[in-house]
């Protein structure tokens, strides 16, 4: 017995012993493979790196085919609108949590004095330029999808199933962030890992305060006194004002940051894609100089021939990529460059504002546009094309018809740069005056006013889905969003 | 050299033989060790020689031996073979034991206790080794199909060379989970276990069973004891070879009536000088088809002249020369090859009072089915021990597999051979066109090209071009085993030292050719993980008086690490055709990772025993992980147990022979990964010199705690007639809480899932197994076993803010779908059963028929619930046959229930490459045919207003618009019967060699796979899908058959 009792004390011993070798556990269990304090800078280069994605930001396919820059050869599922879903979940975890988290840090007492946030640059310009680029992206994500997670989003743990606010709210807020966010950037304190403006704040300044121009300009139908006041207050602290000031995201020539187009086209060799029929036939009506590059002549004619947009597969045997026009060759390079926002949209939103006489001056303006158009695309002897161009009948500024010249001149303006801005002037304006093509799904043969939720948002946060729906309207591509009514 | 030795060990032997002759008479009786009864037409043979003689209907004998017999070998049918040693006694009494289910079989249980099979309180099921070997199975757990109940195998096709996972007990883990497999202590994989070392193999479902195991059991546990070294006779030497033939078995129903194209239409060829070559002009006007298109709606193939793709290709031999448009209908199956597959497993062993040892060589050849796909596996292992004094006892078990695979051909959506085949593809395409792929300049030659004057592949590569230039090369090591040494203190008490370590080294590269469809890149993976452990154990066993107790005390230390780097080149190669990171064009992709985690534990475990008839367990079991915060990171658990043989009170008689109760109660305790608690930022592909880092998309928890699932089981098992019928039947409940999760949620909240403790989920099933001897006599056995697994379960408590869990199941996507397209998505809702598929439905009228819309498409409602992917039951039927030495065997499982999806049949619609796109329609006219010349399809169903829907809608617009992601018309039920294998083996009668070493030789033929019996889309064998709840371009099912060879020496 003695000897079991031995036994057991030695028993004890390794329990002792077991038990104890679990000091070292947490820094055992202390991550290796990842970073362990926020570097703010790097999470600023990531939020803008997100931009040119196609799922995180706003590179995706449907802003070249609903204002039908582009068409599927062959095939159209996306371009007939049998496509209704797009997940705004990317854009939410990437580029906004990481805004989110900037915004925090440089918030924070503490973390806000650490290394890792202060090498981002002035705590100020940190969170102004987070802010800005925060009301870009939800701005953006309102506008396709009308209502969204908001006030409660970007919470994490705090709140799992965010309610949806209307759009409405979404705008209000969005017009204080823009008019705090370029207060605080005024201070003019520079950032690091801005891969936009290179860390020029006054640059941040003025895209605050075009969008906020830009936002004015979509809620001008459900709140027209609104719209004037923050167009107005917006353009007086200083918008973009020269081709210079455009906010640009440019792809690389790399092929972890290429141009989605350069992939389709090169890399997986699928050319999927053509200019619209549409799109060449409106260059080729104004005799436009920028024709040869948007578009390349069709291989097998030599000449410019449109895809028609939105026909149905059985209809796209007789296309092929040989006897359409490919897209110019500027947007196809893997280096190319995606306008967010542009010194050209600004004058054409100023001919707008003066078309409604919220300003004077429309012709002015509206011309303006069309320059800083052909400078941005870097038109073959500038001012003889623009004089040749301005002087025909069809694109001189005539009041009468102002609001379809200057939208559609914005339109041409933006090819294949941000199309989601050309697909909310359509909404706002019914121009340019898009042919939805033979066969339209989903959208009562109409371009689509809106684009659906995820799925995974009716099973992940179900009772908020549910409300919205009840609220905004059925989940679907006909629901208009709340600053899109009816004339 | 060998020829001579042989020679000279025969004739030795042989010259023994002589000098010894001497003759001696032998008789007695044999009988039953169980029933005392004669046994009538058993064997009796001087062993290892050919003199052999039978009982009669007394059970009595009378043999005549040569003086140098020194033992009998004693056979019958479902007995034990005796091996008797003689005396100086003539006149001798042999007892048989029964050969299975007997009283006193001994099971190999957690931590590789041998208990008998009375005293244990939870179900388990055990398995000989040879029956795993019998028929060769390529894996472990395919070879369990159907021999066990509640086991669900998940096989996926035998043409990628994987390994299947098995399920046991239904889905008791949120997010799937497989057992353990534990080879003499080490815990290892399944595609570790060699199949020719296995002496018993012991499936422990419950927790009850596995608590010992702690953390890592808790789905269950596959114990295997490897075989060592036995007294015998003969030089101890088993050869044993197997070769396999396996072929295709099922494709999905094509159409032969439309060759490729977007159109009916046949499109002539226009020359144009601008962009077309001169040598082109000769064939202006020829007939051609849309060779860009990847899909089948073309012209009919009704014997049309016309130009095939490689017509236009002037490096090729019929360059220029029209050809007949006629079905192919076997193009696809003239793709695969017949695949080969040789084993073969050479062992020696050998064991003397001191010592036992055996050495075991295994290797596989095997080519696939898919062209150019190659394994070689070797396993070298050893097992021995060594009785260095009365005491000390050292052990080692030391198994090495090195394994290699040349293009392990690919499942899934995009592959470029099933996944075209079934999805994307032209119906007329002849396989020989394709076979040459290369043209003389190195370029490749493709179906699929844009035009007659760009022979760049429009969407994919010709099949060949795929599994010849892109090829994959992987490499695996693993070792693993243990070394042990024991020693007895006392009669009663012993102390034992145990390390154990496992090893894995692999290597996985990838590369893309140049000129293929895809960019040209190389892929490497290096991954090294290993586990070591350290156990210490002090085990006490002693009888008192009619009390046996059985005790043990377990310390253990364990540490697995792994590390690996996955790199990818980046924007192409910069020299074509060279493979290397450095070739990279941009700067390559590269991850880096190393995990490290400890867990220390303290366990042990009591059973006391009562007479024979009842006993009673315990164990109880103290983990300390690293992987958990530190206020949570011990935790306790363990169970008890209870068996009651209750015959042990009934007088026996002809129809009771057994019966036993059996209840436990266990819990268990889990822990996570590694790195889960807290925040971290992780790194992203740099944007030019601009470092990216971003906030990751799971929310870790400081707060974490260990799941703890707690089970409750009774069970009983009866056996009837002599034991010649046997019931087991068991119910079991199983309640997981605070299960550790990442909880997919709404991406809204700046994260795409949280780690939580999820609250609850419940289980409950059932386990029947009838099995028997319907007949045994001296020559012939029949036994028969079946088994039923019934699982039920239900979500009852998830999340204070979440009530819906979207599974990541097994690693398969919690959901699935296209850009832009509604998702179908796998999800668990509070309250509710697990398992649910949600997606896009078709409207029903209140009667359940599907109803049209006025243009006859159906009605659509997104979010339906489109059934469960639970089964009903699933089971096996195994069947084995003897008579005197010939034997047959078959195994068949089944599944009643449970759903699943299919893209390819989705897909396969869409493109027009199915049958069901094709053929007359209800009108008599082709259903591809339009509408308005009465051609088009029917969809059954009704109209809004109720009535019998009458509208022909275009059949071609049906699949590759309407039907593309609506769901429910993919989710197919997954029931099934498949035989899995089927074997008839003889062994040769000794005397054919009693003047050679061999002491025994079989023969066998095999067949595995052979026949899916029942499943209702049979485009799809459900049995082998590709993930746990859909499939897109999964590899055909194969069957096999061949013949294995076993020489004993």
């Amino acid at each position: 017995m003695k000897r079991y009792i031995k036994q057991l004390s030695t028993c004890m011993v390794v329990a002792a012993v077991l038990s104890s070798c679990t000091k070292n556990f947490e820094s055992i269990n202390t991550s290796p493979n990842d970073a362990l304090n926020p570097n703010t800078t790097l999470l600023l280069s990531n939020a803008l790196r997100s931009l040119g994605s196609q799922t995180e930001g706003v590179a995706g396919w449907a802003k070249d085919l609903y204002p039908q820059y582009m068409a599927e050869i062959q095939y159209t599922s996306e371009s007939r609108f049998q496509n209704t879903i797009y997940n705004f979940y990317p854009i939410y975890n990437a580029p906004l949590q990481d805004l989110q988290t900037i915004i925090a840090l440089n918030m924070d007492p503490v973390a806000s004095t650490q290394a890792y946030v202060t090498d981002g640059g002035d705590s100020e310009s940190q969170i102004g330029v987070a802010r800005v680029l925060k009301a870009f992206y939800f701005m953006h994500m309102t506008d396709r999808w009308g209502m969204i997670p908001y006030s409660e989003a970007l919470q994490g743990r705090a709140n799992l199933t965010p309610s949806y606010d209307s759009q409405e709210s979404v705008y209000n807020a969005l017009f204080v962030e823009l008019t705090e966010a370029q207060e605080q950037l005024k201070g003019g304190g520079s950032v690091n890992g801005d891969i936009v403006f290179n860390g020029n704040v006054s640059q941040w300044v003025k895209w605050a305060n075009t969008l906020r121009m830009a936002a004015a300009l979509h809620i001008r139908k459900v709140n027209p006194e609104k719209a004037r006041t923050e167009f107005l207050a917006a353009y007086e602290a200083g918008a973009m004002s020269a081709i210079g000031d455009n906010a640009v995201f440019r792809y690389l020539n790399d092929a972890n940051n290429q141009s989605p187009l350069f992939n389709n086209y090169e890399v997986t060799g699928r050319v999927d894609y053509a200019v619209s029929e549409y799109m060449i036939e409106q260059l080729e009506l104004h005799n436009d100089p920028r024709l040869s590059i948007f578009a390349l002549p069709a291989l097998s004619t030599g000449t410019y021939v449109g895809m028609p947009f939105g026909l149905i597969q059985g209809q796209t045997g007789a296309y092929n990529r040989e006897n359409v026009s490919l897209i110019g060759d500027r947007f196809t390079a893997q280096n190319s460059e995606l306008p967010l926002n542009t010194y050209a949209q600004v004058e054409f939103m100023l001919a707008e504002a003066a078309f409604l006489g919220w300003i004077p001056d429309a012709q002015t303006h509206y011309l303006n546009g069309i320059r800083a158009s052909f400078m941005q695309y870097e038109v073959e002897d500038l001012e003889e094309s623009y004089a040749e161009y301005v002087a025909q009948p069809t694109v001189a500024y005539n009041p009468t018809s102002g609001l379809e010249q200057i939208i559609t001149q914005k339109w041409l303006a933006n090819y294949m740069a941000n199309g989601y801005e050309s697909w909310t002037d359509w909404r706002r304006t019914g121009f340019p005056r898009l042919d939805p093509g033979p066969a339209p799904q989903n959208t009562n043969g109409s371009l689509p006013r809106r684009q659906a939720y995820t799925t995974e948002e009716a099973g992940r946060n179900t009772q908020s889905y549910r409300d919205a729906i009840a609220q905004q309207g059925a989940d679907a591509l006909t629901t208009r969003v709340w600053w899109d009514v009816e004339d | 050299m060998e020829r001579k030795l042989f020679s000279f060990i025969l004739a030795w032997l042989l010259l023994m033989g002589i000098a010894h002759a001497q003759t001696r008479t032998i008789s007695g009786n044999v009988v039953s060790s169980r029933t005392g009864q004669p046994l009538a037409g058993a064997t009796v043979r001087a062993t290892g020689t050919d003199i052999a003689v039978q009982t009669n209907a007394q059970g009595k004998f009378t043999i005549d031996l040569s003086g140098n017999t020194s033992t009998l070998t004693v056979n019958f049918v479902g007995m034990q073979q005796q091996i008797f040693p003689l005396g100086s006694d003539n006149t001798i009494n042999i007892q048989l034991d029964d050969e299975d289910q007997s009283v006193g079989e001994v099971i190999v249980t957690a931590l590789g206790v041998q208990r008998t099979r009375n005293s244990l309180g939870y179900s388990v099921q055990a398995i000989k080794g040879e029956d795993l070997s019998m028929v060769r199975q390529p894996d472990l757990n395919t070879a369990l199909a159907g021999k066990i109940a509640g086991v669900q195998v998940q096989s996926t096709s035998g043409a990628a060379f994987g390994t299947s996972t098995i399920r046991i007990r239904g889905i008791n883990s949120l997010s799937g989970g497989n057992p353990i497999y534990v080879v003499d202590g080490m815990i290892t994989e399944p595609e570790a276990v060699n199949m020719d070392d296995v002496a018993d193999l012991t499936v422990l479902k419950g927790p009850a069973a596995t608590a010992l195991y702690g953390q890592r059991g808790s789905e269950g546990a596959v114990v295997i004891k490897t075989l060592g070294g036995r007294t015998r006779d003969g030089v101890g030497v088993n050869f044993n070879q197997a070769t396999s033939f396996e072929s295709v078995y099922l494709l999905p129903k094509y159409q032969n009536e439309y060759a490729g194209g977007y159109s009916q239409e046949w499109s002539t060829y226009n020359h144009n000088p601008n962009i077309a070559p001169d040598y082109l002009a000769p064939y202006d006007g020829v007939n051609i088809l849309n060779y860009g298109a990847d899909e089948s709606w073309g012209p009919r193939m009704d014997g049309t002249m016309y130009m095939p793709f490689y017509g236009w290709d002037p490096s090729h031999p019929q360059f220029g020369q029209l050809t007949a448009l006629v079905p192919q209908p076997n193009n696809v199956r003239d793709f695969y090859n017949t695949g080969v597959s040789a084993n073969t497993n050479i062992a020696f062993d050998k064991a003397g009072d001191n010592y036992q040892t055996r050495f075991s060589f295994t290797n596989v050849s095997r080519t696939g089915i898919v062209p150019n796909s190659k394994l070689g596996r070797n396993w070298l292992s050893t097992n021995s021990s060594l009785n260095l004094t009365d005491k000390l006892t050292v052990s080692a078990n030391v198994n090495f597999q090195h394994e290699v695979y040349n293009n392990r051909p690919k499942d899934g959506y995009s592959s470029q051979t099933t996944g075209s085949f079934n999805q994307w593809f032209q119906r007329q395409l002849d396989m020989s066109t394709l076979r040459d792929y290369k043209r003389p300049d190195g370029t490749f030659r493709s179906w699929n090209i844009v035009s007659p004057t760009n022979p760049n592949p429009a969407y994919w590569d010709n099949p060949y071009t795929e599994v010849y230039e892109n090829t994959q090369f992987d490499t695996y090591q693993r070792i693993y085993g243990n070394i042990t040494a024991s020693y007895q203190l006392t009669n009663a008490l012993s102390a034992s030292v145990i390390a154990r370590g496992n090893f894995l080294n692999m290597e996985e590269t990838e590369r893309i050719a140049s000129g293929t469809l895809q960019q040209a890149s190389y892929s490497q993976y290096l991954n090294n993980q290993d586990e070591v452990n350290y156990v210490g154990t002090l085990a006490f066993k002693e009888q008192y008086g009619d009390f046996t107790v059985d005790a043990a005390a377990f310390g253990e230390y364990r540490r697995n690490q792994r590390r690996f780097t996955d790199a990818a080149t980046a924007g192409g190669l910069a020299v074509p055709g060279l493979y290397t990171l450095e070739a990279s064009i941009d700067r390559p992709t590269v991850q880096t990772r190393y995990f490290d985690q400890r867990v220390n534990s303290l366990y042990g475990y009591a059973a006391v025993g009562y007479k024979d008839f009842l006993y009673l367990e315990g164990n109880i079991r103290n983990d300390w992980s690293s992987t958990l915060p530190r206020d949570n990171n011990s935790f306790l658990y363990g169970g008890l147990s209870t068996s009651f043989i209750f015959s042990h009170f009934i007088q026996p008689n002809e129809f009771f022979s057994f019966g036993k109760l059996r209840a436990s109660f266990a819990k268990v305790g889990t822990d996570t990964d590694p790195y889960q608690i807290l925040q971290t930022y992780s790194i992203r592909n740099a944007y030019g010199s601009n470092p990216l880092l971003t906030v990751p998309d799971v929310i870790p928890n400081a707060n974490l705690l260990p799941t703890l699932s707690t089970s409750y089981e009774i069970g009983t098992e009866l056996r009837f007639f002599n034991s010649r019928l046997l019931f087991d039947f068991n119910y079991y409940t199983r309640s997981a809480t605070n299960q550790i999760l990442n909880l997919p949620i709404s991406g809204t909240t700046g994260f795409a899932q949280s780690l939580i403790n999820a609250g609850r989920i419940d289980n409950h099933g059932y386990e029947f197994t009838l099995g028997g001897t319907p007949i045994r006599n001296s020559n012939f056995k029949w036994d028969l076993n079946a088994n039923i697994g019934i699982n039920r379960n239900k979500v009852v408590r998830l999340d204070e803010q979440v009530s819906n869990l979207q599974i990541e199941l097994d690693d398969t996507p919690s959901s699935f779908g296209f850009v832009g397209s509604p998702l179908i998505t796998l999800n668990a809702y509070e309250g509710q059963p697990y398992g649910q598929l949600i997606g896009m439905g078709i409207v029903k009228d209140d009667n359940g028929n599907r109803v049209v819309g006025e243009d006859g498409y159906y009605l659509r409602e997104d979010n339906m619930n489109l059934g469960s992917i639970i089964p009903d039951f699933t089971g096996g039927l195994t069947s084995s046959f003897s008579y005197k030495n010939f034997r047959a065997g078959f195994s068949l499982d089944f599944q009643k229930g449970g759903k699943y999806m299919s893209i390819s049949s989705m897909f396969g619609n869409y493109t027009g490459v199915l049958a069901e796109t094709a053929g007359l329609n209800e009108n008599g006219v082709p259903r591809r045919d339009p509408v308005e010349n009465m051609g088009g399809t029917l969809l059954p169903g009704v109209k809004e207003n109720g009535e019998v829907n009458d509208i022909f809608v275009d059949t071609q617009n049906l699949y590759e618009n309407d039907m593309f992601s609506l769901w429910e018309e993919w989710v197919y039920d997954r029931s099934f019967i498949k035989l899995r294998e089927v074997n008839i083996g003889y062994d040769l009668p000794t005397r054919l060699f009693q003047n050679t070493p061999f002491k025994s030789a079989s023969f066998s033929l095999i067949a595995t796979n052979p026949w899916l019996i029942y499943a209702k889309n049979r485009n799809v064998d459900p049995s082998i899908l590709e993930t746990s709840w859909f499939e897109g371009g999964q590899l055909p099912s194969t069957r096999s058959w061949g013949f294995s060879l076993r020489l004993g020496l």
